[in-house]
């Protein structure tokens, strides 16, 4: 079990981990590039110094091994789990440099926010940041949300091999294609056409409203890549509500649900096979999640009184609930009017959509549907084996991408997955209070952390303490991997106190 | 208790009742933009007043009105009114310029049944108390020399891996 990591594995991660570092400098070039196109002279020397840092001291670190060095799975997820905070680190410097965080904390905290899609933000004075600035802040989301290290490193890997663990550790755990490379590449490719899609709509959107050309295609490209990487950065401090606009709540609504499509939906759909669409049981735990949900904080809204037609509650509700559901984080209310305005219901509900989440192999976060599906599925199988003569056998049966019979290790896999997500959130929830706040907006905080969503009740901004900003990276950074990589990490450092203990 | 003092009561309170009044419905409350969303419930439906930074642009709503998004310090608001009112507005909030200040007088919403339940204000008059100004961007050199030491490491890297490689190879 506690396999003794020798100096050529320690090399192996280190040289792992240099070329991602190198790849988000290089991914520098972006904002860099557009700062240059806009003339933004200070965010294009931000983005330089933080292109050069990056690129330095990955290609530093890549010197610890030679070339293709094999990298073996627990290696694999010991890289997966630094390399999340490593980029992190590395990205948050040219924010640092902005002058629009309060410290390199906050900077990092925005690029771990960023990075695993979550949307958490404490960036300050907003609507005066440089394009160069939000053109890296979205495109944190993009890198983040197809997995950053497939994203880097499938390009610089030989076929096959580490590869795979690495994407397994990153929990998005189907292969889609035969091989990773290839499920790569697909990814990419869905992704490629709902940005461009998205862009395309929300620019003439933007354009027929007033706004210049330039701006209308960046707010879109930015809006189109936080809503289908359920990330939910905005490039204003109103987030959503500064469109006013029905039909871009309408557009970031369909992005946000083909956003928290599996990836291996998308290729059935893709080939022209819309039955699993209405067979898979993923997708049907989700639709009767979102509409129970959906259902649940209409009625919450509307019970306070304060909107005069269902319609209106209709919108706010089943917007807020696919937000929440899919991990995305737009708000079309203000932070401190969960709290104080809609409290009671609908707050409730928009917790539960935000702790289930999203489905799995997609960009949304939180425990998933297929598992919540699973244990629903195993909860029935026991009840009706209770009930059932001793000699008969209950078998529960599920669909996912063919009709399966629920084993009993991937209802454990799925139960001890969902339990560490609500230890999170608990744990988080109890530093929350610890640090002064009240129980439901703690409650409501953590979840949306460790699920990656990103909506606030307004705790999030640069006053709080640096403990739970501290808590809440580490959550967004150990719900994005799904625990496991994170785990590992903690063994392999833990290892040669408990390694010795053993012997 | 004496006549006297009972007349005095109810003149004082008719005074209150007759001077009080007409005083409030016609001056608005003047509040910051963070008192409109921290207080929407209680605003709801009355005028206020309050100045803030035009930000991002004018963006067209249905027929001849447009939305003006006002910051101050931190909150933006949606600020609902009609073109010509925008007209007004020469300079809006970005990372080149800062937007001309406006004062706004306006009916606040907690949830606008005309635009789809957002909490937003209905301006009735609007003035611009003061112009935006170009705003100034510090260029700080050591970020360059920074720069410039990570990629010369990067390429000193290079240039250690590639001899290695090459002593590999002569090797076998
Ligand atoms: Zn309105």
């Amino acid at each position: 079990m506690w396999v003794q990591r020798t100096r050529d594995d320690v090399r192996a991660i280190a040289r792992y981990l240099g070329m991602l570092v190198i790849g988000i400098g290089i991914l520098m070039a972006v904002p860099l590039v557009t700062a240059l196109l806009l003339q933004e002279h200070a965010p294009a020397l931000d983005y330089f110094a933080g292109a050069g840092l990056a690129i330095g001291f990955g290609s530093v670190l890549m010197l610890a091994a030679p070339k293709r060095v094999p990298l073996n799975a627990s290696n694999g997820l010991i890289v997966t789990a630094l390399g999340w905070l490593f980029a992190a680190l590395f990205a948050a410097v040219p924010l640092a440099l902005s002058g629009h965080y309060g410290s390199y904390l906050d900077a990092l905290f925005e690029s771990m926010s960023s990075l695993t899609t979550s949307g958490l933000t404490l960036v300050q004075d907003l609507d005066h940041l440089a394009n160069a600035h939000n053109m890296w802040r979205h495109l944190m989301h993009l890198v983040g949300g197809q997995g950053i290290v497939v994203a880097v490193l499938s390009f610089a890997l030989a076929h096959g091999g580490g590869a795979v663990s690495l994407y397994l550790a990153e929990g998005r755990d189907e292969r889609i294609m035969p091989n990773v490379v290839n499920t790569a590449r697909f990814i990419w490719f869905v992704t490629a056409v709902y940005v461009l899609l998205g862009t395309t709509a929300l620019s003439a959107l933007n354009l027929v409203r007033g706004m210049g050309a330039v701006r209308a295609t960046l707010h879109a490209f930015w809006a189109t890549v936080a809503t289908f990487d359920t990330g939910g950065f905005g490039p204003q401090s109103q987030n959503a509500l500064y469109y006013h606009s029905g039909w871009f709540e309408w557009i970031t609504t369909m992005l946000m649900l083909a956003g928290t499509f599996n990836f291996s939906l998308h290729a059935d759909i893709w080939r022209g096979d819309r039955r699993e669409l209405f067979k898979n049981t993923e997708v049907r735990t989700l639709a009767l999640n979102i509409f129970v949900l959906s259902v649940l904080v209409s009625a919450g809204l509307a019970a306070t009184r304060a909107f005069g037609s269902g319609l209106e509650v209709a919108r706010k509700g089943i917007y807020h609930v696919l937000s929440a559901n899919t991990g995305t984080g737009h708000q079309t209310l203000y932070a401190v009017q969960w709290m104080r305005d809609y409290g009671g219901l609908g707050f409730v509900a928009v917790v539960l959509a935000m702790a289930f989440g999203g489905m799995a192999s997609s960009t949304a976060g939180g425990i998933k549907a297929l598992r919540v599906g699973l244990i629903g599925k195993g909860v029935v199988r026991w009840v009706k084996a209770a009930l059932a003569p001793p000699s008969a056998v209950i078998v529960a049966r599920f669909h996912h991408m063919k009709s399966r019979i629920l084993q009993p290790e991937m209802l454990a896999s799925a139960l001890m997955i969902a339990t560490l997500y609500i230890v999170t959130y608990v744990t988080g929830a109890l530093i929350g209070v610890a640090c002064g706040y009240g129980v439901p907006e703690s409650v409501f905080e953590s979840v949306s952390a460790a699920a990656n969503v990103g909506l606030s009740t307004g705790i999030t901004s640069p006053s709080m303490p640096a403990a739970l900003k501290v808590t809440y990276i580490v959550q967004m950074w150990a719900g994005r991997l799904e625990f496991i990589a994170l785990f590992a990490l903690v063994a392999a450092l833990l290892q040669p106190v408990i390694g010795r203990r053993a012997r | 208790m004496s006549r006297e003092c009972t007349a005095a009561v109810v003149v004082a309170a008719l005074l209150w009742v007759v001077c009080s009044a007409p005083a409030y419905a016609a001056q608005p409350v003047v509040v910051r933009v963070g008192d409109i969303v921290q207080r929407a419930v209680e605003l709801d439906g009355s005028e206020v007043t309050f100045e803030g930074e035009a930000i991002g642009e004018a963006l067209r709503a249905d027929g001849d009105s447009v939305w003006v998004n006002v910051l101050d310090e931190g909150t933006a608001i949606g600020v609902w009114m009609p073109d010509d009112m925008a007209e007004q507005i020469e300079r809006f909030g970005a990372y080149r310029q800062t937007g001309d200040t406006v004062r706004v007088t306006g009916v606040v919403n907690l949830a606008c049944d005309r635009h789809g339940g957002d909490l937003d204000v209905h301006a009735t008059a609007l003035e611009v108390t003061g112009s935006g100004e170009p705003r100034s961007e510090r260029l700080r050199p050591l970020e360059a020399l920074v720069g410039a030491i990570g990629f010369a490491c990067a390429g000193a890297a290079a240039l250690v891996a590639r001899t290695r490689e090459r002593k590999r190879f002569e090797e076998t």
